[in-house]
């Protein structure tokens, strides 16, 4: 009975270090939020909760361009799936997608960690030529640049 | 949306299009070449295109000032695969973001897209000609 008991234990301990702890999707969900509760005509106020300050820069409530490139969003119509590394004051998201005519690309995103909250610092949408062009991991954005 | 997938195509073709206007035999024997050329541009339109045959500069001005958005700079990495056939990809640095387009062309089909009728005709518009933003639309691969 004893050597059961051990046996049982042991079984139970080896099978609990083997599961391996898979990390909630963090960046994907604040991505998420974003994705849902931003529009053009509140962009620029709800900016600096989703985008980090050294992306934003100073003026970016008066740059004519940042409203459209804020709502970089609007180029993926459809998602297919994500993939996300995160480390303690970083990460990186990659979202594969659809435009809108039908055609595929990538969101990859840069996230900091500040004051407890994934901001986005960097964005790189790069449009591709066939889906087997998808990532099948997370990449930074420097990985697209040639 | 400030830059789309096609319209930034059609700007790595015009400024293929304005270093050709600027030095016909040297663009052809940079990018006829087989191997790697690289074009960049930066935010006050000084153009370079260079690869191992030699280097064109030239002002990228009159294809940046038509794109709506700031542009940083674009960098193009081009790559002859043999024949006629070159591969690019091309990234924009705009304001807040990076864009990166690809795909492939017909070195011979976007030269004499430029010597024919339709080119003599934008050209003479003094202006971007619609039919003729089509047939680069088509050469670059879309």
């Amino acid at each position: 009975m004893k050597n059961i008991l051990i046996s049982f234990l042991t079984i139970l301990f080896i099978t609990s270090c083997a599961t391996t702890y898979r990390a909630p999707p963090v960046l994907f969900q604040t991505y998420s939020q974003y994705n849902e509760s931003t529009n053009v005509n509140n962009i620029k106020e709800v900016a600096n909760i989703y985008f980090s300050q050294s992306l934003l820069g100073k003026n970016y409530v008066t740059n004519p361009d940042a409203t459209s490139q804020l709502l970089f969003k609007n180029y993926m119509i459809a998602i297919a799936n994500h993939y996300e590394q995160v480390n303690s004051q970083n990460g990186c998201l990659t979202i594969n997608g659809y435009d809108e005519e039908k055609a595929p690309l990538i969101f990859s995103l840069k996230y900091i960690l500040n004051n407890g909250r994934w901001l986005i610092d960097k964005i790189h949408v790069v449009f591709i030529e066939s889906k087997n062009d998808f990532s099948t991991e997370a990449k930074c954005p420097e990985s697209y640049i040639h | 949306m400030d830059l789309k997938r096609i319209e930034a195509k059609i700007t790595i073709a015009k400024f293929l299009e304005l270093a050709y206007s600027k030095d016909k035999g040297m663009t052809v024997k940079i990018m006829a070449k087989k191997g790697g050329a690289r074009l960049t541009i930066d935010q006050n339109g000084k153009a370079t295109l260079s690869g191992t045959a030699g280097i064109v500069t030239f002002s990228g001005s009159p294809v940046l000032d038509k794109i709506g958005a700031k542009i940083k700079r674009v960098s193009v990495s081009f790559n002859n695969k043999g024949g006629m056939n070159v591969g690019y990809n091309a990234t924009f640095d705009l304001e807040y973001m990076k864009l990166t387009v690809m795909g492939d062309f017909d070195l011979e089909k976007l030269i004499t897209s430029c010597s024919g009728l339709l080119c003599r005709a934008a050209r003479a518009l003094k202006g971007r000609h619609h039919a003729y933003d089509m047939e680069l639309q088509k050469i670059m691969g879309y």
